[in-house]
């Protein structure tokens, strides 16, 4: 099967929230850019919404599970910590009922400059579908992570542009400006729809793994509790 | 797709607002007292290292629900007793109640036009060893009309500390001072609605609520929403700080078909000439530079255009001959 890259370029056009996962509810922080799980669970959600449900769990589904994501951040992003009002659910227990408590929590809110680039490698025959289903998504992350794909194009990724797994970051330099965060990712490539379909299945976080991942960006500055992220090259 | 039209009612799948309001002398969104005697208003790092005035999208979205419920009350659209309480937990409020246990996404959807809208979340749960509780699936709609933070636009906003006094929480302790800021700028703001997704499972992407009428009562009531809340803007300490509106200006973009209406931050100087630039068969723009010029395009929109069907549901059908009287008045 031959395969061609695809680079869409994204505008977040307002403030964004990615959350780094395992970051806890009441205090998350966030990533400059969405991860690869992140990614291909948007693919397949708005695959969905052009296709339907039966064309993406019957065809397209295999080929966005094993197709190669990379993502190049945006080239300055500004992280505020914000703190808000939020509803947290307490769970009651034994013959108890769950309790909804008010409460206050700190959510990291992102500002970009420059667009984000998303790189598949998609097998060639379905390019055209890729295409659709990269220039209709809106968001990343939360619904409100507004995002508009400007440009497709067939550039292929340079290396040391994109973020990385801590495992095949091969550099000798010192990771210590580099911002680095855990991502999730899908388990394997062939994992099955009943693993993946989110809201069908309970057991969705198995089809997850947990990677410590190094971006190419560093933090420029710090002040009472934000940070200033640029983007360079990973040598 | 042509918002001039006179008779017929014209589709529309995806809509964004890209504007700039001007509010003077308000305090609509605050972080709290950090535990000293000042309000701290709410700030955001944008990427250049600016630090600007912020607005919450959060306060914003939850002053569209309250718009929303009323219109939908006053058009008869069915609320969810949670809902018609104005309990911001929505659906999720109503999942101890037996007669909701484990219920299906359809029943929500059609019994609730403001859990359809705005999104709930009812959490999974496991079920209690000893059997004293059962187990639940997770049921979940996201919200379909997104806010973005309002953001003051860098050099247009300023902000003065005004002393207030306020009663101690006892008699003992008398009159407390308080410092609170009162902001005036500029706001760079985005709205997105996802109208096609009325009444739709979007997990499945299924169409739930197959009454055409009642998707065009929501379709209406939540444009009507967003156009109140802006030419009467609510949110924080607005008892004793209305804001002073002074300026409402942006472009209103309509995609038609499957895709997205294109969002573009007005904090950009030339954010209506690029969202122009854009205008063509599958989107069109309509730009207003005065409130009243915002005020009759959502009117307008809201009496002349229709809430798209999803692809799948257009093409059933189509070919099954059905007709859009379905559904009834």
């Amino acid at each position: 099967m031959t395969r061609t890259w695809l680079a869409a370029d994204y505008h977040f056009p307002a403030t964004y929230s990615c959350r780094i996962p395992m970051s806890s509810a009441s205090h998350a922080t966030v990533t400059p850019a969405p991860g690869p799980a992140t990614v291909r669970l948007a693919l397949i959600r708005t695959a969905i919404e052009l296709f339907g449900l039966g064309f993406v769990r019957d065809k397209l589904f295999p080929s966005i599970c094993s197709l190669r994501v990379l993502i190049k951040p945006p080239e300055r992003v500004a992280i505020t910590p914000h703190r808000l009002r939020a509803l947290k659910w307490e769970s009651g227990g034994k013959a108890k009922q769950d309790r909804v408590l008010e409460s206050v929590v700190v959510r990291e809110i992102a500002h970009a400059q420059g667009h984000m680039i998303v790189y598949l490698e998609v097998p060639t025959q379905e390019e055209l579908l890729y295409r659709q289903i990269l220039q209709t998504i809106g968001y990343w992350g939360q619904t409100s992570s507004f995002a508009c794909c400007v440009e497709i194009t067939h550039e292929p990724p340079q290396p040391g542009t994109y973020a990385l797994p801590l495992s095949d970051f091969r550099s000798t330099e010192p990771l210590q400006p580099l911002f680095i965060c855990l991502l999730t990712e899908f388990r394997k490539p062939g994992l099955t729809w009943q693993e993946v379909a989110p809201a069908f299945h309970l057991n969705q976080r198995k089809a997850f793994r947990l990677d410590i991942y190094v971006w190419p960006m560093t933090v420029e500055r710090k002040q009472n509790g934000s940070q200033i992220l640029v983007r360079r090259l990973l040598e | 797709m042509n918002m001039s039209a006179e008779n017929d009612s014209f589709p529309v799948y995806d809509l964004s607002i890209n504007l700039r309001v001007g509010w003077q002398a308000h305090s609509l969104s605050n972080v709290g007292d950090d535990g000293s005697i000042r309000l701290l208003p709410r700030r955001q790092y944008l990427a250049d290292g600016t630090e600007t005035d912020a607005c919450s999208g959060n306060i914003l979205k939850h002053h569209h629900a309250m718009l929303m419920a009323e219109y939908l009350e006053a058009e008869g659209s069915l609320l969810c007793p949670a809902c018609r309480k104005r309990d911001s937990r929505r659906a999720a409020a109503l999942s101890e109640r037996p007669e909701y246990q484990n219920i299906a996404i359809a029943r929500v959807l059609n019994e609730c036009a403001l859990c359809d809208t705005h999104g709930f979340l009812v959490t999974a749960k496991k079920a209690a060893d000893d059997g004293s509780t059962e187990a639940r699936q997770r049921l979940s709609k996201h919200t379909i009309i997104d806010f973005a933070y309002a953001l003051g636009i860098p050099g247009q906003h300023r902000e003065s500390l005004q002393l207030h006094t306020r009663s101690g929480s006892s008699k003992e302790e008398g009159q407390m001072l308080m410092r609170v800021t009162s902001r005036s700028g500029t706001y760079a703001l985005c709205i997105r609605y996802h109208c096609v997704r009325i009444g739709v499972d979007t997990d499945q992407w299924q169409l739930a609520v197959d009454n055409e009428q009642e998707r065009l009562k929501r379709y209406r009531a939540a444009l009507r929403a967003v156009r109140d809340m802006f030419t009467s803007p609510e949110g924080a300490r607005t008892a004793t700080m209305l804001p002073h509106l002074t300026e409402l200006s942006g472009a209103i973009v309509l995609c038609g078909k499957a895709g997205r209406a294109p969002v573009y931050s007005a904090l950009a100087d030339d954010y209506l000439t690029r969202l122009q630039a854009m205008q063509g068969e599958e989107c069109q723009i309509y730009s207003f530079e005065t409130i009243d010029g915002f005020y009759r395009y959502l009117t307008h929109l809201s009496v002349a255009s229709e809430p798209a069907l999803p692809s799948g549901a257009q093409h059933r059908r189509t070919q099954t001959g059905e007709t859009k009287e379905r559904g009834g008045a």
